[in-house]
């Protein structure tokens, strides 16, 4: 049990480094998508 | 001499005449078309089948945005709307009648000697930790794809729009971010166990005797039978394959361009269901359809007279390398778990 717990809080730690990551990464979309002439 | 000159420029006239009419048929067989709304669509499909895309320009900065039409997207729609799901529903549905029809006949696969009340250790801790983050991972990742697939039509009409909608956003976040621990997981494993997972003559003739799940005998095996050896492949192979089709979706246009990622989510997809199913089969197998097979995962032991029935070759290689005495005792009357 302790060792799917610990597998469980590495999966959720991993995937939280993954939204920072990504955040960084992608361009939100009224960067990627539009000028700056546009309001979103 | 006048009388000339009229004659001459009757005959241009005439001339003229003939001329203007002659050339001017082609011109009105030309326009009609134009304006016969029937064969403007001709011509339409014509050109949807001539060219693979039909685009312009745009002023903003995505200048992909400029293709009004991809004619080869309405296919892949299709796919997505209709195949996906007959392929995915037979899938999964057929998989699932089968292990319950093979269980009704079948029944648990007992340990025939009884338990020994001795253990031995199956799979480390690392291996279960390994083993255990990429299933959680994989049941989320499961579960999230199959509302792509199967939530609109399945799902929506039970819960309504808000909660579809909501629910369906979170199942996108845990698909994209939790493929990552997913893949991690899939190359420990390709790592962590592809020294026992090479095919050998042993496997033939494990499956030749059905493997012990059909029928009564027992055929030896190694750490990892055929069966196992066979999950995974599956494993390695289509979870490589999600991964790397579900990055080329999860970064548009990085890689690719709109048909190659058409292609990667036909790929993703229909690999994604055939996994699910050999999963459910694998959880069958490692639960309710093996005795003492979970503890192997659970706890990381197993009884020995379980090893000596379905491992019987590895339990020799592990007593010879480890000393026939390196075993746990336990009380008969409780599990090896």
């Amino acid at each position: 049990m302790k060792v799917f717990l610990l597998a469980c809080s590495c999966a959720v730690v991993i995937a939280l480094v993954a939204v920072g990551g990504l955040s960084i990464v992608q361009e939100p979309v009224s960067v990627a998508f539009s000028t700056s002439a546009v309001r979103l | 001499m006048a009388s000339f000159a009229r004659y001459l420029r009757f005959v241009a006239g005439i001339a003229a005449f003939f001329l203007m009419i002659a050339l001017s048929v082609p011109a009105a067989a030309q326009q009609s078309p134009q304006v016969d709304p029937t064969a403007r669509a001709v011509h339409e499909q014509q050109l949807l089948k001539e060219f693979d895309r039909i685009q312009g320009r745009v002023t903003i900065p995505d200048t992909r945005s400029g293709v009004l039409e991809q004619p080869a997207g309405r296919d892949w729609r299709y796919f997505r709307n209709v195949t996906l799901r007959w392929i995915g529903g037979i899938a999964i549905l057929g998989m699932l009648a089968v292990l319950v029809i093979f269980y009704l006949m079948r029944g648990m696969v007992r340990i025939a000697s009884g338990r020994s009340g001795r253990t031995i250790v199956r799979f480390s801790g690392f291996e279960r930790f390994v083993h255990w983050m990429t299933a959680t991972c994989f049941i989320i990742l499961a579960i999230s794809g199959l509302n792509i697939t199967f939530g609109r039509p399945l799902l929506l009409p039970l819960i309504g729009h808000d909660a579809f909608s909501a629910w369906s956003q979170w199942a996108k976040y845990a698909h994209n971010y939790l493929s990552f621990p997913f893949t991690i997981g899939v190359i420990l494993i390709f790592l962590m166990w592809i020294g026992g997972n090479i095919p050998n003559k042993v496997d033939v003739e494990w499956l030749k005797a059905g493997g012990g799940i059909v029928g009564d005998s027992h055929p030896p095996a190694y750490r990892f039978n055929a069966g196992q050896k066979a999950v995974y492949w599956i494993v390695v192979i289509g979870g490589g394959a999600v991964a790397v089709t579900g990055y080329q979706l999860m970064f548009p246009f990085y890689v690719t361009n709109i048909e190659g990622m058409q292609l990667a989510q036909i790929v993703h997809a229909v690999v994604g269901v055939l996994f699910i199913a050999v999963m459910l089969a694998h959880i069958y197998i490692g639960t309710i359809g093996m005795e003492g097979a979970f503890e192997a995962m659970g706890e990381g032991t197993v009884d020995l007279n379980w090893a000596k029935e379905h491992h019987s070759l590895w339990l020799e290689e592990e007593r010879a390398r480890m000393g026939a005495n390196k075993t746990h005792h336990q009380p008969s009357s409780t599990p090896a778990e």
